[in-house]
């Protein structure tokens, strides 16, 4: 690489602002949409498989037509008899619906001196100091949702709760969850086991469901069919799928937008193409001159290709910059609503910046292909322009 | 219609291979037509224009070759990705055995490569010779090379549109688990034996390059492929993976080996390319190629240092080398 | 030296052809100081594009300091231009957005020399022309003579043996003649070819002309 070449290119390149400009700003704008849409649908992604990492491997329901039961507490003894499976967790959760506003919290009752099956509530039990939260009888855990939404409606740290038979329990907040991966537990009430029954009106024998790890992947398939074939009203639903479920649901999202954006890449392709075969005459004569000056063929491609390139460098440049600061700073406005509809107000997901190189990659060449190859033939053609048009 | 077609990731690539595609056949076009017209004894402005479009050709190839170059990762990278989704798959090696077209796509991805990087290097002496003196052969070979990538292009949709995600499939570790109890080392070489090869033949082909001796050279290139593959495969592998069985080419492209596979077969496969690019260059158009057997060198020296580094790095630290665990029983 | 024989270029029309210059032989010696003179439409810048490997012939031979160039490839005629030709333009063909010292490097652009080599060149070529105090200004903001004196330095560069001049007098003012043919007389000292293309008498009265070629309708007269 000769530095005098590149020295000349940004001379030229700067003194043909006017021609670049456009092409510029346009790009900008694909750019920053494309990597907007894929920013955001990677960062809910990873919060999803964040979440699901701490989610027990496989959870076991019992199933009344479509609607979940609660299920007797008997079953574990049936469960633990499968050679795979050394501990299952009984589990106890619903939702709490708050009538008058509308919205609803996931109150969880949790053995608090168990192992738990959910690997997020391990961690954050073990830094809890369990004899502080035990001192109170009335104390709970409460998600970042729901701590917003206590300090909204000015509850202070108690909330009252009522039975369904109309009994009220007034609950203390201990201390909030920690904020890493909303999408799952920002709604979440944790109270002891008993407490919850309480609540949610859940008979003393039975619980919501049983959760159960098995370590060995290869086993999963197995354990699938012998727990399915223990009653005839089980669902057993194991992480895998439900991780896929999501996953095909990013994917089917995302392939829709990749199909609008296609419809737009063509039709800025063919700008492109118009925009670099324009005739610009001062140009035409420019590498004329150039090539009268004895720059060959080679020489003049280069010029150009590299000038392409320049304009394909500074626009993913900015419109990635800029797109990172709209999903990760202000948070996506407008654009998150049309991604997730605006139903899921509770969830929100959160903007972990999730930027790897293949991200990266992924939006350079959904770019730089069409970029270049719309512009290819009109850069060629004014490269090979003939010396013979200086002497005019 | 399969759902992993939809895949973002795979998608780009798709749509990234056709684009390019589409490029190159205008090329073809092109390519064809010189073939018929070009006689460059002629002072005809035909032929003053052929000329030019000889040049259509020439930054149409160099671009796809760019692109290529940085979709063959993407390609490895995007299995590495759906893994996720692919039951049972674990890495890259699990889902591009998933059926026939993998193992063959890899492969002329590969050479697909290899021969853009000839027609270059051909291209490049031709252009500077005052007659054209090599303008059939690279035509030739751009035909054929184009026969390839439409070859390619099939296949790359074949493949991905053919990847059920809901079968259950193997993993590296059954993969080339299987093969534990039988020597699966070439020339029935032991892995002492083939380290001593590998650090020699690093040795011939530096020592041939500078000693210009090009067929001595071109026996150590082609002895580099299996045994600088099967070294890294059997013993630099497991040091990387810290794992004395765990003998994959795919997983130290993960994050967990912080993508070291990339440079590792990177710089391999471009010293290889760049070494035989190199020989032809001297054997067959008689033109000094130093410059390119510099990069070569380059590459192979890169590819070694990390090798070697991953081996001295696992002895500082823990003292000891690898030994493999014989295992009984393999899943 | 050049050696032109039976030099044809001609436009095919449909099934006529028209002939810009026809069955042209001549040949010049190196140091020598030639004058192309005709009218417009005579075929003298046809010629002289020939001669400085810009256009191609449509027949002939044509051979500068002993190298054929009437069938080179691109890559070794542009080397050729860049070489051994420096050319002054008609209307001088500044690259108007750039500097005066841009304007003038930018034939060692593909050179692959150094910036410190490329300006040492710059700059002694640029004094020849007597421009230096210009070398920063936008070329667009030059009188015609500044331009015409730019343009000078830039065919002065690369060091050519041969430095050709298409029309170099038609814009401008008598003053600025006279300092052109100045340089015009300093350069043939220095043993350069010129070849000059015009129309303007003025050149017939210089003293050390050594060959005045008339042309006309694109033949050759004495």
């Amino acid at each position: 690489m000769n530095s005098p070449f590149f020295r000349f290119l940004l001379l030229s390149f700067y003194s043909e602002k006017a021609k670049q400009i456009t092409v510029i700003i346009f790009s900008i704008i694909i750019i920053f949409i494309l990597s907007s849409v894929l920013f955001l649908s990677t960062s809910m992604h990873y919060s999803i498989t964040e979440a699901l990492k701490y989610q027990p491997d496989f959870i076991v329901q019992k199933m009344a037509g479509d609607r979940r039961v609660n299920i007797s507490e008997r079953v574990t003894d049936e469960l633990i008899e499968i050679p795979s499976i050394a501990k299952v967790t009984p589990r106890v959760y619903g939702r709490y619906f708050l009538k008058p506003l509308g919205k609803s919290f996931l109150v969880v009752g949790v053995d608090f001196f168990d192992v738990q099956s959910h690997r997020g509530l391990e961690k954050i039990i073990d830094n809890m100091d369990l004899n502080k939260f035990f001192k109170r009888r009335d104390n709970m855990l409460v998600g970042e949702g729901v701590d917003r939404f206590m300090r909204e409606h000015h509850y202070d740290n108690n909330m009252t709760f009522f039975t369904p038979k109309g009994k009220a329990i007034t609950l203390h907040k201990f201390a909030t969850l920690p904020k890493n991966s909303e999408l799952v537990s920002s709604d979440m009430v944790i109270v002891p086991i008993d407490l919850a029954k309480k609540i949610l009106g859940i008979k003393r024998r039975e619980v919501s469901d049983f959760a159960f790890n098995v370590p060995n992947i290869l086993e999963w398939e197995i354990v699938t069919i012998k727990v399915s074939a223990l009653d005839y009203d089980l669902r057993v639903i194991n992480k895998k799928e439900s991780y896929k479920a999501y996953a095909e649901f990013f994917d089917f999202k995302g392939g829709f937008f990749l199909s609008i954006f296609l419809i737009v890449l063509i039709s800025f392709s063919l700008i492109l193409y118009q925009r670099y075969s324009q005739l610009y005459s001062t140009e035409r004569r420019n590498i004329g001159v150039l090539r009268a000056l004895g720059w060959s063929i080679k020489d003049t491609l280069k010029l150009k290709f590299f000038e392409a390139l320049l304009v394909v460098f500074i626009s993913y440049t900015i419109g990635v910059s800029l797109a990172y600061i709209f999903v990760y700073i202000f948070h996506a406005p407008i654009l998150k609503n049309i991604f997730l509809g605006s139903s899921n107000i509770m969830v929100e997901p959160t903007f972990v910046p999730v930027i790897d190189i293949f991200l990266l990659s992924s939006i350079f060449l959904l770019y730089a292909i069409p970029f270049i190859a719309s512009v290819i033939i009109p850069v060629w053609r004014i490269s090979t322009t003939n010396p013979k048009e200086a002497m005019r | 219609m399969n759902s992993l077609l939809l895949n973002t990731d795979i998608a780009i690539f798709l749509l990234g291979e056709f684009i390019l595609w589409v490029v190159l056949l205008i090329a073809f076009g092109v390519n064809l037509y010189l073939l018929k017209k070009w006689d460059f004894h002629s002072y005809t402005n035909l032929q003053y224009r052929i000329e030019k479009l000889a040049y259509l050709i020439m930054v149409i190839i160099i671009f796809s070759f760019l692109m290529k170059f940085i979709l063959l990762p993407y390609f490895v990278f995007t299995m590495d990705k759906i893994s996720d989704i692919v039951p049972g798959a674990m890495c890259s090696a699990g889902v591009i055995s998933f059926n026939a077209y993998g193992m063959k796509l890899f492969f002329i991805k590969m050479a697909i490569l290899l021969l853009l990087m000839i027609w270059l290097m051909i291209n490049h002496y031709d252009i500077e010779a005052k007659v054209y003196p090599w303008f059939r052969a690279k035509s030739w070979l751009f035909v054929f090379i184009f026969i390839l990538i439409t070859i390619e292009l099939y296949w790359d949709y074949a493949f991905f549109a053919d990847i059920d995600i809901h079968k259950v499939l193997n993993c590296c570790s059954t993969l080339y688990g299987l093969l534990e109890g039988v020597n699966p080392l070439p020339f029935g070489l032991d892995k002492r034996e083939i380290i001593i090869l590998f650090y020699m033949i690093y040795a011939m082909i530096i020592s041939s390059t500078f000693g210009k001796q090009n067929y001595i050279l071109l026996i150590g290139l082609i002895l580099f492929i299996p045994i600088g593959y099967y070294s890294v495969l059997y013993f630099f592998g497991t040091y990387i993976y810290e794992m004395p069985n765990h003998n994959c080419p795919f997983c130290m492209l993960q994050k967990d080996y912080y993508y070291i596979g990339y440079p590792l077969w990177g710089s391999f496969f471009g010293g290889v390319f760049l070494g035989i690019t190199a020989i032809l260059a001297e054997e067959r158009l008689k033109k000094d190629s130093k410059r390119l057997k510099y990069l070569m060198v380059l590459s192979f020296t890169i590819f070694v240092t990390i090798c070697t580094f991953f081996v001295l790095h696992y002895y500082y630290k823990n003292g000891v080398f690898l030994e493999p665990v014989k295992v009984e029983m393999v899943m | 030296m050049i050696e032109i024989k039976n030099l044809n270029r001609y436009y095919q029309v449909g099934k006529e052809r028209f002939y810009a210059i026809r069955d042209i032989s001549l040949s010049i010696k190196k140091g020598e100081f030639v004058l192309f003179h005709g009218v417009s439409g005579s075929g003298k810048t046809t010629l002289l594009s020939i001669i400085a490997g810009v256009d191609r012939p449509s027949s002939g031979m044509i051979s500068v300091n002993n190298e054929l160039i009437s069938k080179l490839p691109d890559q070794h005629l542009s080397r050729f231009r860049n070489r051994e030709i420096g050319i002054i333009f008609q209307h001088y063909n500044l690259l108007e957005s750039l500097t005066v010292y841009d304007n003038v490097s930018a034939p060692l652009i593909p050179e692959r020399l150094s910036l410190k080599e490329i300006d040492k060149r710059v700059k002694k070529s640029l004094k020849i022309a007597n421009i230096s105090h210009k070398a920063n200004s936008i070329a667009s903001t030059l009188s015609g003579g500044e331009k015409q004196r730019c343009a000078i330095a830039r065919a002065l560069v690369t060091d050519a043996s041969i430095i050709v001049c298409d029309e170099p007098t038609a814009n401008l003012d008598r003053a600025n003649i006279d300092i052109f043919l100045d340089i015009l007389k300093k350069l043939h000292k220095l043993n350069k070819t010129i070849i000059v293309s015009t129309h303007d008498p003025i050149f017939q009265k210089l003293d050390y002309i050594d060959q005045i070629i008339h042309l006309e309708d694109g033949v050759l007269v004495s």
